[in-house]
Formats: structure tokens, sequence, C-alpha cells
């Protein structure tokens, strides 16, 4: 490659990463916490903090009765059951259904004790809707912010491209990191060995997130600018439905028998089942399974639920390779298919880019404050610095704080959420002022670094005593997805406090 | 020149060359924007890096101009 290419290349890589790295930096951090959806679930809502009973209660009775309400006024278009797991040891069953007189369908969703079979209270959205949704769509409206999203994996793409024609010498630069020379020299070495080693997941995760963010605004947009076919028809090609109800009206097999009857046909205990045309002589139970060992998201088995018959090969035809890609795309991004180690692995590959984003734009600071690069006064390179420390670390002790607020707020009902979001920018506001107006960055990083550790060791602790139970019967529950949030927490703790005991005061 | 080429008509060039290719593919409808889908993340991505490759500045713009005028023309003739 010739020199100018060489340089015009570092420039478009130095740039673009100055440029997308924050955002990077925001989407990923969000993502690591998005894939632990389930056990904050569990570790936000006390009610349902109970152990999944050996023998759950029949599920037949629950849905007739949830059922027979919805139909008494109304249609009930579908409807969708959530068995029991460790982190929602309860039935959940959401049905859409459109009200006598409406032409539009409601979500209904309803919970069931899975021992008791009482129903459970709604949960008003908080933390963990927060958190995640902040990761799919930047709690802005749905399409616009996952496109939003989206654009993220484009830069990381564009990034990544031009990354991997700079540094060709890869092979070496995966085993140089020279972290007792220059400050520069370090965060360059720690830049390229931590980008190297995990460029397969950099790259898988900017192509998913990437598709997942366009998708929803790329199919209208296609449909209009094709002006061939309306959306109902490609809706209808690429999301092929169950055949209709034929209106002849048959009991439904209680689905507790159907369930036990076809154990032996299925691999493991299905998560959830999607039931169609009830009561009619065409429905079906559709189990669908973890996707445990394959990238395809929805392993489903059909049965019919009048006759019990096991469909050899689903009614729905979702099965091409094409149907299959899309599925892997979830699948991927949120690394489901490996149980607990893959979300630690993608926990830990997720920090790891957020290290990267970082690394760059300290090492683009670095040449321009220390290396005399760029034209600008040093006061834009110290307060851009600030910027980058307190947007970092000032989004990760947010999102710790939030735990704190989500269990000791007493707002009014339907406001959590509002409480929640006003927490978390103020709180990161608060930090971005800190790493703003602080004398010296070094040692306001190292206050932020104690500050989250601190914030974050201390949700174990909130834990214990928010926990309705007495303290020591708390401490005896075992492994629960509650004790994953709190022990992760306080690793996640102690790490944190861990680095800001070898960051110094002062530069080297 | 190359950065109006990387942000708005690597951008145009994209979407307009998704587009075209929904027309031209051979397949079914549901396969026609399942891969088209596909190609826009890699596509946009791709166009935005070419914008810095090309010795003269000039050639990238030709080609995100030529793939918008080709893709208006499969659409409007498809």
């Amino acid at each position: 490659m010739d020199q100018q290419r060489t340089k015009r290349l570092l420039d478009f890589h130095a740039w673009a990463g100055v440029a997308a790295a924050l955002f990077i930096y925001v989407v990923s951090l969000s993502g690591v916490f998005a894939l632990f959806e389930d056990e904050f679930l569990h570790w936000e809502e006390t009610q349902v903090q109970f152990q999944v009973p050996a023998h759950p209660i029949p599920l037949m009775p629950l849905l007739n009765e949830h059922v027979g309400a919805l139909t008494k006024t109304g249609t009930l278009t579908s409807l969708d059951v959530y068995l029991p797991s460790q982190a929602r040891p309860y039935y959940r069953a959401v049905a859409y259904w459109i009200p006598a007189g409406e032409r539009r369908s409601i979500k209904q969703e309803r919970r069931w004790h899975a021992k008791t079979g009482a129903e459970l209270r709604p949960h008003e959205q908080g933390l963990t809707h927060w958190l995640v949704n902040f990761h799919r769509n930047l709690m802005l409206p749905r399409t616009l912010g996952r496109f939003i999203v989206g654009l993220s994996g484009i830069l990381l793409l564009v990034s990544i491209l031009s990354g991997i024609l700079l540094h060709r010498k890869l092979l070496k630069e995966m085993f140089t990191w020279r972290l007792h020379r220059s400050i520069r020299l370090k965060w360059q070495d720690s830049h390229k060995i931590l980008g190297v080693w995990s460029l397969p997941f950099q790259l898988m995760i900017a192509f998913t997130g990437a598709w997942l963010g366009m998708v929803a605004l790329l199919l209208p947009l296609n449909a209009t600018l094709t002006g061939k076919w309306g959306m109902d028809e490609i809706y209808v090609a690429l999301f092929p439905s169950t055949p209709a109800a034929v209106g002849i009206s048959h009991p439904m097999l209680p689905i507790d028998e159907v369930m036990v009857a076809t154990r032996s046909h299925f691999e493991s205990a299905p998560l959830s089942i999607s039931i169609t045309n009830w009561g009619d002589q065409s429905a079906s139970y559709i189990f669908l399974y973890e996707p445990r060992g394959t990238l395809d998201g929805t392993l489903r088995r059909e049965v019919s639920a009048v006759t019990g018959k096991v469909y050899e090969a689903p009614r729905m035809g979702r099965s091409a390779i094409y149907h299959q890609i899309l599925r892997s795309m979830t699948t991927l991004h949120y690394g489901v298919f490996g149980g607990g180690w893959m979300k630690v692995l993608y926990t830990v590959l997720g920090v790891i880019l957020c290290i990267i984003a970082i690394t760059g734009v300290l090492i683009w600071l670095e040449k321009r404050q220390q290396g005399g690069k760029g034209k600008a006064p040093k006061v834009t390179y110290v307060l851009l610095g600030r910027i980058t420390l307190g947007t970092s670390m000032g989004m990760l002790l947010a999102s710790f704080s939030l735990f704190y607020v989500d269990k000791l707020s007493a707002s009014p009902p339907g406001e959590k959420l509002m409480t929640i979001g006003t927490a978390y920018f103020a709180v990161w506001i608060a930090a971005l002022l800190f790493a703003g107006f602080s004398r010296n960055p070094y040692k306001s990083t190292k206050r932020l670094f104690q500050l989250t550790g601190v914030v974050a060791l201390g949700i174990p602790v909130l834990s214990l005593l928010t926990s309705p139970l007495p303290i020591s019967d708390a401490l005896q529950r075992g492994w629960t997805p509650l004790a994953s949030v709190d022990i992760g927490c306080a690793i996640v703790g102690l790490f944190l406090i861990g680095v800001s005991q070898r960051l110094k005061m002062h530069r080297a | 020149m190359r950065l109006f080429n990387a942000l708005i008509l690597a951008l145009i060039a994209a979407v307009l060359g998704t587009a075209a290719f929904i027309i031209v593919l051979p397949v079914d409808l549901a396969q026609r924007f399942i891969w088209a889908g596909l190609l826009f993340p890699l596509l946009w991505p791709l166009l935005i890096f070419l914008s810095y490759w090309p010795r003269r500045p000039l050639t990238p713009v030709l080609v995100c101009s030529g793939l918008s005028l080709v893709s208006v023309g499969v659409l409007i003739l498809g």
C-alpha cells in the first residue's frame, strides 16, 4: 500500500473512530447490561423470587379461564404461553385480543404462580426495562431508536474494516503488549491486541447489530422504493402464519397432557407454547425450545391441539435457510445459543469493545496533547478527554445506581420508569460535570472508578436489606438468578476498586 | 469531496442499490427482501470505506453516483 493511502486510511480510521467511539461505547456497554434481562427482572421483582416447583400446577384450567374471559367480550387473535423457568418461575400468557366493536388488537398479559396458581400482580416496568431498552432503542420511538443503534453497528464495521487494512502485521500485533513503556504505547498496544483477538466477535456483533437496527426501517423503505409490492403482501411472504381457522368448534386437548404425551418425541422441555386457532378444529400447540447448541433461534414442534398428532414438518413454512439466517441474527447477537457461560463470554467481549473504543479516543488525544499533532488549542483536547472520561465512567455509574433507585425510590404508580430515567441521566450528567470541572483528570478518573466500584459492591447488600426474607434465610437460598446478579455486581465492584488502586493520581 | 461521498453519496447508493437488488434477484418475494436486508449493512460500510481507498477523490464519487444511477434505472424499468 502506498504511503499516501496509508496516511489517508490512518486519518480516516482515527477520525471515524473518534467521532463514533463514545456512541459505540454507549451502545456496547448498554448491550452488556441487556444480556442479563432475565436475571435483572428476577432481581427487580420481589414477588417472583421463588423456586420453580418440581410439579407445577396444571396450566389448562388457568388458560381455559383466561381464554373464556377474553372470548366473552371479543376475539382472540393469538396466544403465547411462557412456561416457568428459573429466572421467571411463573406461567405467563400473552394474548392479542380484539374487543367487540373495535378493529385493533390489544395486548393482554397475565401471570400465575407456578405452584399455587394465584395470579401475580402486574409488574411495573423499571430497572430492567430501562437497561434493556436503552440498548435496543435508546428509549426513543422504536423504529427511530433502533435505526440509531443500528448506525453504531455500521460505524463499527467501517472502523473494523479500516483497522484491518491498516494493521497488516496482525500476527505480530497479537503478541505485542508493552505495558511498561510510555502511556501512548500502552494504550496503542492494548487497542491493537484487544482488537485483533476479539475481531471475529466484533465483526459478528457489528453486523448483526446493524441488521437488527436497520431492518425495521429498511423494509418499508425498500417496499416504497421498489413500488411493486404492498407491505401486507411482503409481511405475509416473510412471516407466513399457520393455516386459518376452519370455523368448526372442537374442544381442546389439555395442554398438560399433550406436553407429557409428546415429551418422548422432543429433546427437552419447551420454553413457551404458541397456541393457534383456540377452540377450532385446526387448533395447534407449537412448542418452542431453547436454541442450545444451535443458532436457529426458535426450534419448534407443532402438535394438533385436537388430535394430539405431532406434525413431522411444521405447517408454518419458516424452515428455509433464509428464515434460519434471520432467526440466527438475534440468537448470535444476544448469545442465547450457549447458556450462562456464553453470557459471561459475551460480557467480557462486550467490555473489550468498550475498552477498544475508549483507548482509541485516548490514543488520538495523547497524540495531540503530548505528541504535537493537531492544530486545535490544547484546551480543546483537555475538554474532549474529560468528556470521554465523564461519558464512559458516568454511564457505568448511572447503570449501577439504577439498582438503588429501583429498590429505594417511592415513585407513584405509573411513574417508576420516569423516575428511573431521570435518575439515570442525573447521575450521568453529575459524573460528566465532576470529570469536566475537576482540576486533576487522573484524580477524577481514580475517584470515579472507586465510586462506581463501591456502588456496584453495595448492590448485594441492598438486595439483602430489601429482601422480604430474613437475612439468614436469604443467604441460604443457594444459586438463584438473584444470587447471579448480586455476585456479578460484587465481582465487578471489586474489579473496579482493584483497578482504581492501580491508577495514579498524576501522569507518570 | 471524500467526506461528502462518505456521508451522503454512500448512503444514497447503498439504499438505492439495495432496492434495485430486490428487483433483479430471481427468487421469491420473501427471499428478495431477506437477502437485500442482509446486503445493506455490508454495502453501506463498504461504500463509506471506499470513499477513502482510491487515490483520486473523484473515483468514489463516480462509483457511488454510477451505482445510484444504475439502481434508479433498474427501479424505473423493473
